[in-house]
């Protein structure tokens, strides 16, 4: 079965908006964290603020991970969005769980989960999240949507903790299903 | 000048109320970090809450290493208004002009000064800069409701001291003020 897999970048206190705060800390371990987790992947799974971010930005961009994202399969989950014209784009309408719960049932590589994250919360709160990549920021923002909402609750394990230098740190985690 | 540092137990998503949600994860190398930390400072800082319930549990506790000896023994400053007649051995009271009084606690001679729990006080203390260190041992458990060592509005820049892993999953995170900031 495919893995859903939730990555963000994280302030200390849990925001994950507009990450435009992760730029002065970026670094070769970062990027190769981050180019691992697209090589895993077929597919991103988004939602429709970031998708529109990310088809705004994408296209036009000489950023080395550029032609990996341009390619990727993309679904993105809105009842609202008409069209998708980012390539290789598929909307994902009407009963969203359905419809990832068979995603992840056919064969492929990793949904990766950037940015959404009220998508990102409806797959905590009906346990689809395969793995949690948290890169986690030495700054406290204060304000700000934040990855884990209250009522939110899970148990985890730690698959792997790094110190990614400049001052920031990966923790990965899987849901503890045992407990 | 004396250093406070906040340390805490921390879920996930940033809860630190009760921790008892720790108690599965114990472990001896948690135990030697929760060590070596008491040991760095010579005095504790704490709101009436996390005092009431360290004072009714800690007393009377006995370990090889001295770790109660020296919880029931060192100095504590508890910041309360209400706080009378506090029964712990060698506490203090802290009743008035606390942000003064703190930072003529850190002017003394000493070691540093430790802060465990007292969600009130940190945020006192972060929103007048008086948190030179953060001890956060981070537990792999959302929670989804309790009070968070960082509430909203706080903004600060810090830098990583060191991150160490323990074998129940749980990860330190230390942080210092990022004085070029």
């Amino acid at each position: 079965m495919r893995k859903i897999v939730v990555t963000e970048f994280l302030s200390l206190d849990g925001v994950m908006e507009n990450p435009g705060w992760t730029f002065p800390y970026w670094n070769d371990t970062i990027s190769h964290f981050k180019g691992e987790e697209m090589d895993a992947a077929d597919a991103l799974l988004l939602g429709r603020i970031t998708y529109e971010g990310f088809a705004a930005a994408w296209p036009n961009s000489n950023d080395e991970g550029a032609p990996a994202m341009n390619s990727i399969a993309k679904y993105v989950v809105s009842n609202t969005l008409q069209t998708a014209d980012w390539n290789n784009s598929h909307i994902i309408r009407g009963n969203v769980i359905d419809e990832l719960r068979k995603l992840k049932q056919q064969p492929g590589k990793d949904l990766l989960v950037g940015g959404s994250a009220m998508l990102a919360q409806t797959l905590i709160k009906n346990n689809l999240v395969d793995t949690y990549r948290l890169l986690i920021y030495p700054v406290v923002l204060g304000k700000g949507k934040r990855l884990f909402q209250d009522g939110a609750t899970a148990a985890l394990k730690l698959v792997e903790s790094k110190d990614m230098g400049g001052g920031v740190v990966a923790l990965v985690y899987e849901p503890d299903r045992k407990a | 000048m004396r250093k406070i540092t906040v340390s805490e137990f921390v879920s996930l998503d940033g809860v630190m109320q009760d921790p008892m949600w720790t108690f599965k994860y114990w472990a001896d190398d948690i135990a030697a970090f929760k060590f070596a930390e008491l040991f760095a400072h010579d005095a504790q800082l704490m709101g009436r809450v996390t005092y009431e319930g360290f004072a009714e549990a800690w007393p009377g506790r006995k370990d090889e290493q001295g770790y109660a000896d020296y919880m029931n023994t060192m100095p504590k400053y508890v910041v309360s208004t209400t706080l009378e007649n506090p029964t712990w051995t060698n506490s203090h009271v802290i009743k008035t002009n606390v942000v003064d009084q703190i930072r003529k606690l850190k002017e003394q001679p000493g070691q540093d000064i430790l802060v465990f729990g007292s969600d009130t006080l940190v945020q006192t203390l972060v929103q007048n800069d008086l948190v030179d260190r953060y001890n956060l041992l981070i537990y792999p458990v959302v929670l989804g409701a309790g009070k968070r060592v960082f509430m909203e509005g706080a903004n600060t820049t810090l830098k990583l001291i060191k991150t160490e892993s323990f074998s129940t999953g749980v990860t330190a995170l230390v942080y210092e003020r990022d004085c070029k900031a």
